[in-house]
Parts: structure tokens; C-alpha cells; sequence
């Protein structure tokens, strides 16, 4: 009887063993600000573009954890993921710590394994698809709007939908004539996926985008470049403008005003992760969990950027937003697809045979 | 032995010859559950990674000369699971990759619009690849479509499902292992009253052979209570015929001897022999003197034994009348050996269950062991302390050690250092069988001042 009960427990250990090996035991809070602190430094990519914002959050972080020099490069989406996978081949020490508005190439970089495995605490406050697994998490939350400078348009011509704007274009080519701004998808990585997000919610997003051919909108590789020359007057409308941007400018510039349509509303996300590769992970961790906490959503908030957390407000402008006119652009590989080189060169052509 | 034990135990044999079969079965089962488990587990992954597959390659289409690829968000999207497996895909044309991974390179040789699966590596990290080839319209070679992810998921459910398949094969060992337990201890029950029967019996003053009861016995047991039955059957005609024997021997001896006692007697009294035939005559007085005393209690004794003779044993009677009487006939005997006998009792009467006759013949038998084998000039103390119903015969002799004190009620049975006085061996025999009659018990003790022998006789008070 012993020798089977011996048997017995000796195989049951062996599976429970196993069982847990398969499970990575999560480090206590302790221990990761200890590791920081021994590391006592970090090295981030952001794709931001907002001084004041970086500054801000920089400064909040600092005074958190003043024991962790950071060192942070701000750069376009597609410069700064080309930068990272470049330094990651020479196996030179590169970011501990990318958010890009890329979501694309984050997610690519996500898939192709450059991403830490890593639970942050604040994960139940997040809605689900708002992170991939445990290795990137989404931000902020963003509408993706309409502006139009009010010195040059009438009270109430502004329209408030897609097709509606179409309409606008399309009744007098002749005055609107280089007057739209919208992204240059074959320069901007964010462009491109927004206005590809665009053809994906609805086809009818071609019309729209021959209508800009038809006016020769003027294609711009940032919103904020956008947004600058619409207020000094070079154009009147731009399209598929990042609002926290928008919203920032708004106010000290209240002619620039800021439009979401009624008809649907993409939502992009900020997507951040812990490198794989990471010189400092420890730090890394502790400024993803400092982003999406309730100290670092309200320094976002405070520049415009929605808290992505469930338990947080949108800022005031956006919170009339219809949840069920807004489309979440999800993390996960299906937006690898945006990637595509097929899928890219087949909506290249199609937005080249707009333009002409 | 493997156990070290050596008396037989059924559990073990049940949990031996069902645990080695059953491990056997068991470490069958497991292998043929991770079969099993691995090709569900599989077939289910493939079949999703087949759908992602097919839902890109269905997209395929060439238009105005180029070949285009709408890519649904979904198709890759599905693959997605907890485990954080990577999706890897690639479209080739003529071995070349045109789009997705270029490190996912076309197999090569397909057959045409048929899905097939292969394991293969990423950067050294194992994969599980699905591979299409597709015709297009205006395309002279197929279009080859490849979807890939890293089998984290497939591995983990594999073993989640082992784990859960090993945990239910060792709580069925336990569960096997307690219901021997009970099944074994559950099927002797009907034994352990058979037992409780038998134990019954052998506190019972007559020795009952009367058969065990079959009806509560189990099948298995059946032939060995039978064959016990039977036994009990054979002893129970030795025993009865044995006893008659006795019996009926001693009543035959009886008439013959007072024949020859009277004679003798006869002869000694008139005869004017020589001193020598005198000394002969005497002897031969004496031991059939003996003999009539051994035959006497030779028929008291089958008296005692034999069973229900009648209903003298319910009744009551006066215990301290009885011991006087008893005592004051041994009053002489114990005078001719210099022997002094003390009564000490209260006055009032105490009645104690039992027959006056039996009791009689028990205190007399006490009575005349404690003269026969005391000290001459001792003394012998009879005593009834309390109204309990205890009787105490107390003597001064050479007592008996208690090592032999439960020999001496054995049937002729004599301390070795007895063996030259007179005495049949009976009387402690007789004294039990009656005692047993009336449920009254006999034991034999050292008195309080540590010499001699004093037996305590406890009646069934009223």
C-alpha cells in the first residue's frame, strides 16, 4: 500500500510541478521599485509629438521615482519602429520603454516577440481589448476628428458627417480648391492606418477620398502640421486630425474649431510596451504601470489625451462622444493586416487613382 | 512478504490483485488519453488555423493586372489566444514571397486547393504552419499562402488536459483503494455476528451445540460455517456420549463397591487375623472409602453438567442459613484434623439467586478442600462480608500459586505436590459446573495476611 501511495504522491507532485512552471509568478511591487532603483535609469521612444505633454509626464514620473534618469526621444512612428528593430539587429542596448500612435507597427512589434510578458497591477482597470494579453497596452484613448478654421467657413456649413462633408466638397470644388489638409498615408504611419480604418468601417470612405482628389487636398505627414496650417488660414478643413492635438490648440486659438462626426468616431490608442530587449525592465514596468494609473491618465487628461482606464472620464469636449458611434481601433494581430504590403500597395493605388 | 506482515489480510490481497491489473489499465489509459489528447488538442488548433488561412486566401484576386489581398483584421485575429501565441503569414508566387514574413518561405512541392499543416521554426522558436496553394485566374502558377503561430496555446492545453487526466487517474486509485476498504470490512460483517454468536456461547454456563444460523452468512463463507456446523455436530455426540459414559459408570460402580465396603467392614470387625492382615484390611477400607468419595463426586459433577435438568437454578434461597448448615456438618471433620472453623456473618438473612442444594454442595466442596489440604491446627474462616452475595472460604494452608490457580478447576487436575494425599481432583470442577448454574462466579485469591489460599465465591444477588 505504502509503495503506491509513494507512487501515487510522487506523480502528483510531478504534475503540480509542471503545472506551475507553466506560470510565471508575478514579482512583488517591492521588488520591481527595488530592481528600478539598481537600475536607476530609462530609455523611451515616444511617439508624441507634445512637448508640454512629455514634459509634463516626465516631471510627475520624476518626482515619483527621482531615483530613475530618463532619457526620451521623441520621433515619428515609422522613423523611430525602423530605429528600434535596426539597433535590436545589431544588438545595440536601444529603448527600454516605446508608445507609439503607430498601432500598427506596435502591434507588429508586439508579434514578432520585441515585447516583454508583463502584468501590470492597474490591468483590471483597462477595458479588454484596450490591451493584447499582457504585452501591450493601450494608453489613451482618442477620438479622430474634424477641424475646420472658422474665420473662412460659415456658421453651420461645417457638416457633421462623412458623407455630409463629402457633399460640401463635391458642391463647390472650384472654392475649396487646396483647402483641405488630411494625412499623407504613404508618409505617415498613422495616417495610413487611420484612413485605411476609414475604408474598413465603411467603403463609402473612397467617395470621400475622391472628393479630396477632386479639391487636391493638401497631404500632411502629423496632425500637428495640419492643424498649424489651418490656422494660419492655408487651409480651411483638415480631416482625420488626432482631437487631443486639436483640443490643445483650441484653446488659445478658439477659431480652430474641433468637429466629431455623428456618424461614427475612430478611437485610436497610444500602444506601449516594455521592450524585450530592455537594458532597464524594471523601470520600463514601473513607467507603463505610472501611464496607466489614475496619477499618470490625469496628466494625459490634462493635455487632452482620453484616459483609457474604465474608472476615468473622458475630457470634457469628448464626453458627449455616443459610445455606439465609436470605433475602437482594437490591439491584436488583426491589425497586422494594415502591414501588408498587397493590402498596402492595392489601397496606394486606389488612393493615387483618387488623387489623379 | 512485500508488506513485512505475515498473517493474510483480504484487503491487501483484494488491493493487490486489483491495484497491479489496475495501474497496468491505467498507464494504458494515460498513454492513449496524451494520444489522444495531442490529436484533439491539434485538430481543434489546425482547424482555426485552417479558417485563417482560407479566409486570406479566399481574398485573392487579381484586378487591373495586380495581384490583390484584402486581409481581414479577423482572419489574423482569430488566432489570437491567452497564451500569447505569435502569427506569422506569407503569400509566395513562383518561390518568391511577395507580402507578410519573408522568413516564412513556400514549401515545395503542393498539391493544388488543398490545406496541409507541418511543424516547423521561426528564429528557432516552433511553429505550426498551414499552407495553401490557390489558382488565380489569370495566374499561369498557384499562389502560395502560408499562416503560421507559435504552438504556446497547443502546448499548454496539452498539458492542462494531461494534468487533469493524471489527477482523475490517481483520485480513481484512492477512491478504488477506499471502496476496498469498505467493500471488505462490509462483507465480513455478517462473520463478525456469526463471532459475537459463538463469543455468547462461550459465556454460557452449558456449552451449547447447537448449529450456527446459515441465514445472515455469506455465500463464500458458507462452506466453512457448515463444515464448522458439522464439527460442532461430531463433538456435540463424542461430548453427550462421554458424559452418559460417566454417569453410568459411576452408577454401575456404586452397588458393587458398597458391596465390597460392607464386607470389608464386615471383616474388620470380626475378623482375629494377625496384625498384618488387620493393616491389609484397613487399606483396603480406606481406599474404597476413596473410591466411593470420587464416585460420588464423580455423579454430583455430571449432575451439575447436564443441561436443563431442571429449574431449581432461578429460584432463591437463604445464603447465610446455607453456609451454616454446610459449615456446621464439616464442623467434625475439621475437629478430627485439630482445624478450627470461624463463621463470621450478619444476622439478618440474605437471599441470593440460586438453589440451597447446589450452594450446598459448592461451600461443602470448598469446605472440605480447605480441611483436606490445610495446616493441621489451622484455621478456616468462613465469611459473608456485606449483603453483595460474596462468599468467602479463607484458610491458613500452603495455598496454591496463582500461576496454577486457573489449572486447579480443571478436571482432575492436581498440584504435583498433592498427588500423595486423598482426593479425586473434582471438587474446585464440581464447584464451577454448579456455580455456572446459578451464575455465580468462583475465583481464587491470597488472604489479606498473605498466607493460604481464599476463595471468593460471588452469588447472583436478588
Amino acid at each position: 500500500m505504502s509503495r503506491f501511495l509513494a507512487l501515487g504522491a510522487l506523480l502528483w507532485m510531478a504534475a503540480l510541478h509542471a503545472d506551475s512552471l507553466a506560470q510565471d509568478f508575478p514579482r512583488s511591487r517591492g521588488e520591481v521599485v527595488e530592481a528600478a532603483r539598481q537600475e536607476g535609469e530609462l530609455v523611451i521612444y515616444s511617439v508624441l509629438h507634445a512637448d508640454a505633454a512629455v514634459t509634463d509626464l516626465l516631471d510627475t514620473f520624476h518626482r515619483r521615482y527621482p531615483f530613475i534618469k530618463v532619457r526620451n526621444s521623441d520621433d515619428d512612428g515609422a522613423l523611430t519602429y525602423r530605429r528600434f528593430r535596426r539597433e535590436v539587429a545589431a544588438g545595440r542596448p536601444s529603448a527600454d520603454f516605446i508608445w507609439s500612435s503607430a498601432m500598427d507597427l506596435q502591434e507588429k512589434l508586439i508579434n514578432d516577440g520585441f515585447s516583454l510578458s508583463y502584468a501590470s497591477p492597474e490591468m483590471p482597470s483597462l477595458p479588454a481589448w484596450a490591451h493584447w494579453q499582457d504585452l501591450g497596452y493601450g494608453v489613451t484613448l482618442e477620438p479622430i476628428a474634424m477641424v475646420y478654421n472658422r474665420r473662412f467657413l460659415k456658421a453651420g456649413e461645417m457638416p457633421r458627417t462623412h458623407a455630409g462633408l463629402r457633399d460640401l466638397l463635391n458642391s463647390d470644388t472650384h472654392r475649396f480648391q487646396g483647402r483641405v489638409a488630411v494625412y499623407n498615408p504613404e508618409k505617415s504611419e498613422v495616417g495610413m492606418l487611420l484612413l485605411s480604418q476609414d475604408v474598413r468601417v465603411t467603403r463609402d470612405s473612397w467617395n470621400l477620398f475622391d472628393s479630396f482628389g477632386a479639391v487636391d487636398a493638401q497631404l500632411y505627414s502629423t496632425s500637428r502640421d495640419m492643424l498649424q496650417h489651418i490656422l494660419n488660414g492655408d487651409h480651411w478643413i483638415g480631416y482625420d486630425v488626432i482631437a487631443s492635438y486639436a483640443e490643445e490648440m483650441h484653446k488659445a486659438h478658439p477659431e480652430l474649431v474641433v468637429v466629431y462626426p455623428s456618424d461614427y468616431v475612430l478611437l485610436l490608442s497610444r500602444v506601449a510596451f516594455v521592450t524585450a530587449a530592455a537594458t532597464h525592465p524594471n523601470a520600463g514596468k514601473l513607467f507603463l504601470d505610472f501611464l496607466l494609473s489614475k496619477e499618470g491618465q490625469t496628466v494625459l487628461k490634462r493635455h487632452g489625451m482620453g484616459p483609457v482606464r474604465n474608472d476615468m472620464d473622458m475630457p470634457e469636449q469628448q464626453s458627449r462622444l455616443d459610445p455606439v458611434r465609436t470605433q475602437a481601433i482594437r490591439i491584436g494581430p488583426g491589425l497586422l493586416s494594415g502591414l501588408d504590403s498587397l493590402v498596402r500597395a492595392q489601397f496606394l493605388r486606389r488612393w493615387q487613382s483618387a488623387r489623379s | 512478504m512485500i508488506f513485512g506482515i505475515t498473517q493474510p489480510s483480504l484487503k491487501r490481497r483484494l488491493l493487490l490483485t486489483l491495484f497491479v491489473p489496475l495501474c497496468l489499465i491505467l498507464v494504458a489509459l494515460s498513454f492513449g488519453g496524451a494520444w489522444l489528447v495531442r490529436r484533439t488538442v491539434e485538430g481543434a488548433s489546425d482547424r482555426v488555423l485552417s479558417g485563417s488561412l482560407q479566409a486570406i486566401s479566399e481574398t485573392l484576386a487579381m484586378q487591373e493586372g495586380y495581384l490583390t489581398l484584402d486581409l481581414p483584421p479577423s482572419a489574423l485575429g482569430m488566432l489570437e489566444n491567452a497564451d500569447r501565441d505569435n502569427v506569422y503569414y506569407s503569400i509566395s508566387y513562383r518561390g518568391k514571397v511577395i507580402t507578410g514574413y519573408s522568413e516564412l518561405p513556400p514549401p515545395g512541392n503542393l498539391r493544388l486547393e488543398d490545406v496541409s499543416f507541418r511543424d516547423s521554426t521561426f528564429h528557432g522558436i516552433p511553429i505550426r504552419v498551414a499552407t495553401e496553394a490557390r489558382l488565380v485566374p489569370q495566374l499561369d502558377s498557384p499562389v502560395i499562402v502560408q499562416v503560421a503561430e507559435t504552438v504556446k496555446n497547443r502546448t499548454a492545453v496539452t498539458h492542462r488536459m494531461l494534468v487533469a487526466l493524471a489527477a482523475g487517474e490517481l483520485f480513481l486509485l484512492a477512491v478504488i483503494a477506499a471502496l476496498v476498504f469498505l467493500a471488505v470490512d462490509w462483507g465480513l460483517r455478517p462473520l463478525l455476528m456469526l463471532r459475537r454468536e459463538v463469543d455468547e456461547r462461550n459465556n454460557d454456563p452449558d456449552i451449547n451445540f447447537a448449529p450456527l444460523p446459515l441465514a445472515t452468512v455469506p455465500q463464500e463463507a458458507l462452506p466453512f460455517v457448515s463444515a464448522f456446523n458439522s464439527l460442532l455436530g461430531h463433538v456435540e455426540t463424542a461430548f453427550q456420549t462421554l458424559r452418559r459414559f460417566t454417569s453410568d459408570a459411576s452408577h454401575q460402580l456404586r452397588a458393587p463397591l458398597t458391596v465390597v465396603r460392607t464386607h470389608v467392614e464386615l471383616l474388620s470387625r470380626h475378623s482375629d487375623g494377625t496384625d498384618e492382615m488387620k493393616g491389609a484390611i484397613a487399606d483396603i477400607h480406606n481406599a474404597v472409602k476413596a473410591l466411593q468419595h470420587l464416585i460420588v463426586q464423580l455423579i454430583s459433577l455430571a449432575k451439575a453438567e447436564r443441561p436443563h435438568s431442571n429449574a431449581e437454578g432461578a429460584s432463591a434461597f437463604d445464603l447465610v442459613e446455607c453456609t451454616a448448615a454446610t459449615a456446621r456438618n464439616y464442623a467434625t471433620q475439621a475437629l478430627a484434623r485439630d482445624m478450627e472453623i470461624s463463621f463470621e456473618a450478619g444476622p439478618q438473612p440474605l437471599n441470593v439467586s440460586g438453589s440451597a442444594i447446589f450452594a450446598g454442595e459448592m461451600i461443602a466442596n470448598l469446605l472440605d478442600n480447605a480441611i483436606r489440604y490445610g495446616h493441621p491446627g489451622g484455621h478456616i474462616t468462613v465469611r459473608i462480608p456485606d449483603d453483595s452475595g460474596v462468599l468467602e472460604i479463607e484458610d491458613d494452608g500452603p495455598g496454591i500459586p496463582p500461576q496454577d490457580r486457573e489449572r486447579v478447576f480443571e478436571r482432575f487436575y492436581r498440584q504435583p505436590h498433592n498427588t500423595d494425599r486423598d482426593g479425586s481432583g473434582l471438587g474446585l470442577s464440581i464447584v464451577q459446573a454448579l456455580g455456572r448454574r446459578m451464575g455465580a462466579t468462583v475465583r481464587l485469591e491470597t488472604p489479606a495476611h498473605g498466607r493460604g489460599l481464599k476463595a471468593v465465591v460471588q452469588f447472583q444477588p436478588l
